[in-house]
């Protein structure tokens, strides 16, 4: 399963390392803290999830099955507010 | 025909209107005109919002005020006053607080509920909150201080190349009698009733004005919260929040259909350089002095001197 | 637009139960979760941001001549565009304005009044805690003065309008002498002690569906203690500064405890009239 960003009917803003997502269809503005912002900026620049892992524990000192973990938990979250839509890899 | 600014807007209007700034310019494209004359009974084009007092669509706005004016602001360029009243002021107030905006809104531009003081170093620092939060009083005891009036009420907000800058509104400031009884700086000339039986009153700064667009230092925001004054600095994620909350008027953003503009706009400004700060006051007592004092030390000896 | 009767009016002298009552409307349209500083219902008569919204004015420039005017428009307005009853607080005297002689609310939006009534001899007590002043001045200043106001001081930003109370007798008397559109009287004596049917009775006679599970479920979710706890968690935003704690005790027959006979003397001589209405004089 892959995951794009909702292109269509969420706009995206970075201040900072945080982030703000304004869902055009809800008018519902989401902030985003910086784990999150680099979830969603990453498959927004079309990064896999190993990529993305990648640069979270860079970051921070997290182990490799909690950051995967989170990665995964985090992606729910935004599958279910339609900020990510999921693909089926073909 | 008479001439002014009015945040970043120019107006050409066929009646003298005191409460602007007069200033000469090239009529260009985007002149906003005022004439008088009889508002029509309803919009040309489908009506998307009701309101007790005003309906409108993304291009038109009429505005009936009972017993003092009507307006119809059309395209973001044209304002057709009805007057209901012969108490002019009480016309032009409503020019002044309300039609203003629609014809900024008309043109794609936000405005916000700020009011603001010059800074030394020729910067300006805003003042943001909702009616009562205390952006007048604020402004007023800064000036007491020897900073320069800016704006009360309203102001413009554009960023160029990462930096936010400011135009202002007109040279009035509206605040209530109490906060007058605490001014040093204006003769009492200076001070009139600006809506008959109303409650506050008008300082005009004419002398004091300056119509072109300043670059912004800060941002406060003003609430009302716990039992002394307190000023902290305040994330850009924080903030874009106070900016969405801040914008004048910004309950006509949905019949509008400003949506999108309002998260342009607010996230541009957030992302700008410009410090933004929470300042909290007690809300039952009055605290503007030790409020004007705290702010000298803690916001302005910080980002401009 | 067409006229909608969807305002009921949750009337009172302060301190007799009106939040508590919303508190319960509250969580009645939540399923039974209640938040004190986010209460689900619309308001009250006396705000400002609400009108400053409706009619895009500043309320503090609004002309002193069509200040009860604008407050009824922007209700009118309110119940014309909402698709549920509105269920607004208000605490003034029921009275005709003084500057354009109408009644102070807009009748043609108003499909009832609850009017929630508490023995004053026990409004004194929790009015004094609420306002952070001695009995004698609780007795003195509100509950007793026929000039009673809330919100007094006109010359400076306040974000109610003022509010005129009168004295507890001719509060509950001006809602009493209302003919206009039904007011229904609960007392908050009743409220404690029966509330599953107090409240049920009220919800029926303004015609507002909800099963006794889902009463049940609301009522405990707005108990007293649930409330007090909220607000000793989080704060509550309706509290004035002086006031230590707005969900203080709620007793019912506190007075006794607490009122000499001469702070009681002169309540009742204040207010006999409504409190032998509704039984709060005893011999």
């Amino acid at each position: 399963m892959t995951y794009v960003f909702n292109e269509e009917r969420v706009l995206l803003t970075q201040l900072g390392e945080e982030g703000v997502l304004y869902d055009i269809q809800s008018n519902e503005y989401f902030t985003l803290n910086e784990t999150l912002f680099y979830i969603v900026d990453g498959i927004k620049k079309g990064l896999t999830l190993v990529e993305i892992g990648e640069i979270l524990m860079s970051k921070y000192d997290i182990d490799e099955n909690l950051c995967y973990q989170e990665i995964a938990k985090a992606i729910q979250q935004l599958v279910e507010k339609n900020i990510l839509l999921e693909q089926n890899n073909a | 025909m008479y001439k002014y600014v009015a945040l970043g807007m120019q107006i050409q209007s066929e009646i003298e209107i005191p409460g602007l700034f007069p200033f000469d310019f090239q009529e260009s494209g985007g002149t906003v005109m005022v004439k008088m004359g009889t508002v029509p009974e309803t919009l040309q084009n489908e009506i998307l919002e009701v309101k007790p007092f005003s309906f409108f669509n993304e291009r038109e706005f009429i505005y009936h005020i009972p017993d003092a004016a009507k307006f119809y602001i059309t395209n973001g360029d044209k304002i057709l006053i009805e007057p209901l009243t012969d108490n002019l002021d009480e016309v032009f107030f409503y020019l002044y607080t309300g039609v203003l905006a629609t014809v900024l809104f008309q043109k794609n531009i936000l405005p916000f509920h700020v009011s603001g003081v010059v800074l030394k170093n020729n910067t300006v620092l805003l003042f943001a909150g909702h009616q009562r939060a205390g952006k007048s009083s604020t402004s007023i005891m800064l000036q007491n201080r020897g900073y320069l009036p800016f704006t009360d009420d309203t102001a413009v907000l554009q960023v160029k190349n990462g930096l936010c800058y400011a135009t202002s509104s007109y040279p009035i400031i509206r605040a209530m009698e109490r906060t007058l009884e605490k001014q040093s700086v204006y003769s009492d000339d200076e001070i009139t009733p600006k809506i008959k039986e109303g409650f506050k009153f008008g300082i005009n700064f004419h002398k004091k004005f300056t119509p072109e667009q300043l670059p912004v230092s800060g941002i406060v925001f003003l609430s009302e919260d716990g039992d002394e004054v307190e000023i902290s600095p305040m994330k850009s994620t924080e903030a874009i929040k106070w900016l969405k909350f801040n914008i004048y008027r910004k309950q006509w953003v949905n019949g509008m259909k400003k949506e999108l503009l309002e998260f342009q706009t607010i996230s541009q400004i957030a992302q700008s350089k410009l410090h933004f700060f929470s300042v909290k006051r007690p809300w039952e007592s009055d605290s503007f002095e030790i409020l004007a004092q705290a702010i000298e030390d803690q916001v302005i000896h910080q980002i401009g001197k | 637009m067409e006229n909608k009767k969807n305002i009921v009016w949750l009337a009172s002298y302060p301190k007799s139960g009106n939040t508590w009552f919303r508190s319960f409307i509250s969580a009645l349209r939540n399923k039974g979760e209640v938040d004190i500083n986010a209460i689900s219902t619309e308001g009250i008569f006396s705000q400002k941001r609400g009108l400053e919204e409706c009619l895009d004015l500043d309320a503090d420039e609004i002309p002193v001549s069509k200040m009860d005017q604008f407050k009824r428009i922007s209700f009118e307005h309110q119940s014309n565009t909402s698709a549920m009853k509105c269920f607004v607080k208000i605490h003034d005297l029921y009275s005709m304005s003084k500057i354009d002689h109408q009644p102070i609310v807009p009748q043609e939006s108003t499909l009832a009044a609850i009017y929630f009534v508490r023995n004053p001899l026990d409004v004194t007590i929790s009015m004094a805690n609420h306002n952070g002043q001695t009995l004698d001045e609780a007795i003195a200043k509100v509950v007793c003065n026929e000039h009673a106001h809330l919100v007094h001081s006109e010359k400076h930003a306040q974000d109610q309008f003022q509010q005129y109370l009168g004295t507890w007798n001719m509060h509950v008397e001006s809602w009493k002498n209302v003919s206009a559109f039904p007011v229904i009287f609960i007392r908050y004596e009743d409220m404690k002690m029966n509330p599953q049917d107090s409240f049920s009775q009220v919800l029926k006679q303004i015609e507002y569906e909800a099963t006794e599970e889902e009463i049940q479920l609301a009522l405990e979710a707005s108990q007293f203690e649930k409330l007090k706890n909220q607000e000793v968690e989080f704060g509550f935003r309706e509290k004035p500064k002086a006031c230590k704690s707005f969900f203080n005790k709620g007793e019912v027959g506190q007075w006794k405890e607490h009122l000499n006979q001469v702070q009681i003397n002169k309540i009742r001589q204040f207010n006999e009239p409504m409190m032998r209405e509704f039984g709060y004089w005893e011999e």
